[in-house]
């Protein structure tokens, strides 16, 4: 297998994408990253559990994050955090870079996937 | 991204006999699943994943109790399997396993529950849950189980 740095991977990586719910959903968490991953195949969709986040968070370095908790600080780079509620009547929230929120009162995964759209229209930043 | 039709169904079935498919996978293929869940996003999901890979043909999706008396009522009862939100408000979950059991007991029935609770586990069961999974579950173990229970239909 090629070795690849991490910077080089994210090049050829459109977007990348990073679902966190409490290991108790795992099955949301799985299922979610899948049908983005289905769906959307030129993002890089990874899961983690919300012990550890940040860790993930600064490992991972998301564009967007899909979690079930609210944001607790801007990081530079990510560009887009959803909170997505495991409470079905409780809005999905969609924080932007910049402090722009907005909110869907009945969460669908067409909002979610605009979300990604909306990253992926992005210009990408060049490389060296 | 398959199409929602206005009766709520996604997936393949609009797919023609024109797709190059085996025996075994023409099977799967033709296979319904009605998914009842008021969580939108993770039923929607839970379709996407079921369909491609899964195999199933045709996804059902209700958000409540009413939803899927009526989804059934449309389709005479004809799935090959339904997976059921037992966390759904008013004990509605149990409700329908109750109906499912009692009115198209040929539909096996995969319960899912955030609680890990034993007891709710035999109760579901005892309702007529062909088996009970807990969110805790892995996307694997989700889809191993459906396979299964579209194997035995």
């Amino acid at each position: 297998m090629r070795a690849e740095s991490t910077e080089s991977r994210k090049r050829e990586v459109h977007t990348r994408v990073l679902v966190a719910m409490e290991d108790e959903y795992r099955a949301y968490r799985e299922m979610i990253a899948a049908g983005i991953g289905v769906l959307r195949p030129s993002t890089e969709v990874k899961t983690a559990g919300l012990d550890g986040l940040e860790r993930e968070l600064a490992r991972l370095d998301p564009q967007v994050v899909v979690c079930s908790r609210p944001e607790t600080e801007e990081v530079e780079g990510r560009l887009v955090w959803v909170e997505l509620p495991l409470d079905p009547i409780r809005p999905m929230k969609i924080r932007h870079r910049g402090g722009h929120l907005s909110e869907s009162v009945d969460p669908t995964l067409e909002a979610l996937l605009a979300v990604v759209d909306g990253v992926e229209r992005l210009p990408k930043p060049e490389g060296p | 991204m398959s199409d929602t039709t206005k009766d709520g169904r996604t997936g393949s079935s609009a797919r023609t006999a024109d797709a190059a498919v085996g025996p075994e996978e023409e099977a799967v293929w033709t296979k319904r699943v009605l998914l009842v869940d008021d969580h939108g996003v993770f039923r929607e999901v839970l379709g996407i994943v079921l369909e491609h890979h899964a195999g199933f043909g045709e996804i059902f999706h209700a958000g409540s109790l009413a939803e899927a008396r009526q989804t059934l009522g449309e389709r005479n009862g004809d799935f090959n399997l339904a997976v059921v939100d037992l966390d759904l408000p008013d004990e509605e979950g149990f409700e329908l396993l109750s109906e499912l059991r009692a009115d198209t007991p040929s539909v096996p029935v995969v319960g899912v529950t955030a609680s890990t609770d034993q007891e709710l586990r035999a109760r579901a069961l005892a309702a007529g849950a062909g088996e009970v999974l807990t969110t805790t579950a892995s996307g694997e173990e989700i889809v191993a189980t459906a396979r299964r229970f579209v194997g035995s239909a």
